[in-house]
């Protein structure tokens, strides 16, 4: 970790010009985050004779993933939207080397005061309490982010399906990174992948930013009811706004063990809400595509990093540990397709 | 007589959480000790029944294609790739007992596929076939534990083992 340190400290020297140099202290590196290792730090400096301190957050590609994901689309992605009053943590600097820190990594801010899991919205009174203002919250967030246009915003450099395209165009990317990471039958999975083609979704209404993990555990609250920031945009897309709105659905982040979407409010009021706020019509065999499809990607994911921790490109036992849950994941599917 | 693998693994289960985790300090060790617990237990669960699993497996599998050969003799529509599946090479496949359940496992995944595709032109006979395939994998999948098992998997894999049991 002191490497770590002094390679931070190091960039950020070049980053902020201080007088003298920048002291990293408080590093530690926050649990989660699969797909990018996440580190928390102070950082303190002085220029022009004021003092400066700024907690800040780093995010680096780990030695292998649950997702090759591109760090830069992220980054832009943060950037249009925080500039579109989603609210993100502000994206400060990108490298997409490994000069400074050995591997790719972007520097944002960090936001105290907050909470992320799951497991405090379900069991700390002071959140429990706050709970139906933070679904609101949550579906002002989502219809914000799929209001964004993607052209305006700058990131028509990522590729757009056709409206009547965006469930093959996901059927298919989800279908290539399972067989090039797969090293079994997936007898669930394959069979799945027939139905969505089978069951497609209808047309999309409009293209829109997707978030691409859209759910409970994704976002900062507080006790006020504030969503204060969306995090982990690894995933971010163009296609059907309502693929967000099938994976915010999606048992896996149904906590409390009941039907309510992500254990913040029944699923028929999340439909009318962002129905509501978007003008998106729902309709229950889109959505049901758009789950089956979500608990296949989730799937495909932990496959991905179960494959590189049996090669030995990672020890990292959370590969191991979630590749060794698929299989209820293909459960879900089951139960989703009706057999 | 010493301990078998599934007690040993529960000692390290309490060791654990009973001695480890109250040392550890980082939120990030903490986790990572979380995720091992949950992983030993994955493991134990698994052993406890992998033994009487697999075999029984090849076997459901072995009388799944048989029943699909059969039902493809009765005169549904003729597709090579279901032929393919249900009757293999025409020989068993060898091996060890993961080689011949990972061989005819790729057989159940290509008949399965090809009986998603046929939609709803599989016939009464190929319709029994698939629904029988599907309850085996639902049994499948319903095995071990998982993390979620305690929260949002609560009831279905419930109601999905009580489907099994019939």
């Amino acid at each position: 970790m002191t490497a770590l340190k002094e390679g931070i400290e190091n960039y950020l020297d070049g980053k902020l010009t201080p007088d003298g140099a920048v002291e990293v202290s408080n590093l530690y590196r926050i649990p989660g985050g699969a797909s990018r290792e996440t580190w928390s730090f102070d950082a303190s400096w002085h220029k022009e004779g004021a003092e400066h301190k700024q907690g800040l957050i780093l995010r680096r590609d780990p030695d292998a993933s649950l997702l090759e994901t591109e760090r830069d689309l992220e980054f832009r992605v943060l950037q249009a939207a925080r500039a579109h009053g989603v609210p993100v943590p502000e994206p400060l600097w990108l490298e997409t080397d490994g000069a400074a820190l050995e591997r790719p990594f972007f520097i944002m801010e960090r936001i105290d005061g907050c909470e992320s899991g799951p497991g405090e919205l379900l069991v700390q009174p002071q959140f429990i309490a706050v709970r139906p203002q933070l679904g609101l919250r949550f579906v002002d967030v989502l219809a914000s982010i799929h209001s964004l246009d993607p052209k305006e915003r700058g990131l028509d450099f990522i590729e757009q399906p056709a409206l009547d395209g965006c469930g093959e165009f996901e059927v298919a990317r989800w279908e290539k990174i399972l067989d090039a990471d797969s090293l079994e039958p997936q007898p669930v999975l394959r069979a799945g992948i027939a139905w969505l083609r089978n069951n497609p979704p209808r047309p999309a209404q409009r293209i829109s930013l997707i978030h691409g993990d859209f759910r409970t555990g994704n976002f900062l609250y507080n006790a006020e009811g504030e969503i204060k920031a969306m995090l982990d945009w690894e995933m971010a897309h163009l296609g059907d706004p309502l693929e967000d709105v099938g994976w915010a659905c999606m048992r896996p982040w149904r906590w409390a063990g009941d039907e309510q979407m992500g254990a913040l409010m029944p699923r028929e009021q999340f439909y009318r809400l962002y129905t509501e706020a978007t003008e998106i019509e729902i309709d229950d065999h889109s959505i049901r595509f758009w789950e089956v499809l979500g608990n296949l990607k989730l799937a495909v994911i932990f496959i991905t990093g179960a494959h590189s921790f049996i090669e030995g490109r990672t020890r990292t036992l959370q590969m191991a540990s979630l590749g060794r849950n698929i299989n209820r994941l293909e459960l879900e599917i089951l139960d989703l397709m009706g057999v | 007589m010493r301990p078998t693998a599934v007690e040993t693994l529960r000692g390290v289960e309490a060791a654990l959480l009973e001695v480890i985790a109250p040392e550890m300090q980082s939120s990030y060790a903490q986790h990572t000790l979380e995720t091992m617990v949950m992983t030993v237990e994955s493991v134990v669960q698994e052993l406890e029944s992998s033994a009487a699993n697999l075999p029984a497996d090849i076997q459901t599998m072995l009388e799944l294609l048989e029943q699909l050969a059969v039902a493809l003799q009765s005169g549904p529509p003729a597709n090579d790739t279901l032929a393919a599946a249900a009757l293999g090479d025409g020989v068993l496949p060898g091996g060890s007992a993961n080689e011949i359940h990972t061989a005819l496992l790729a057989r159940l995944e290509a008949a399965i596929v090809e009986l998603e595709k046929l939609g709803d032109n599989r016939g009464e006979a190929l319709e029994t076939v698939r629904a029988d395939i599907y309850l085996h994998l639902r049994d499948v999948t319903s095995r071990g534990w998982s993390f979620w098992d305690m929260l949002s998997f609560r009831a279905s894999l419930a109601s999905s083992r009580a489907r099994v049991a019939g």
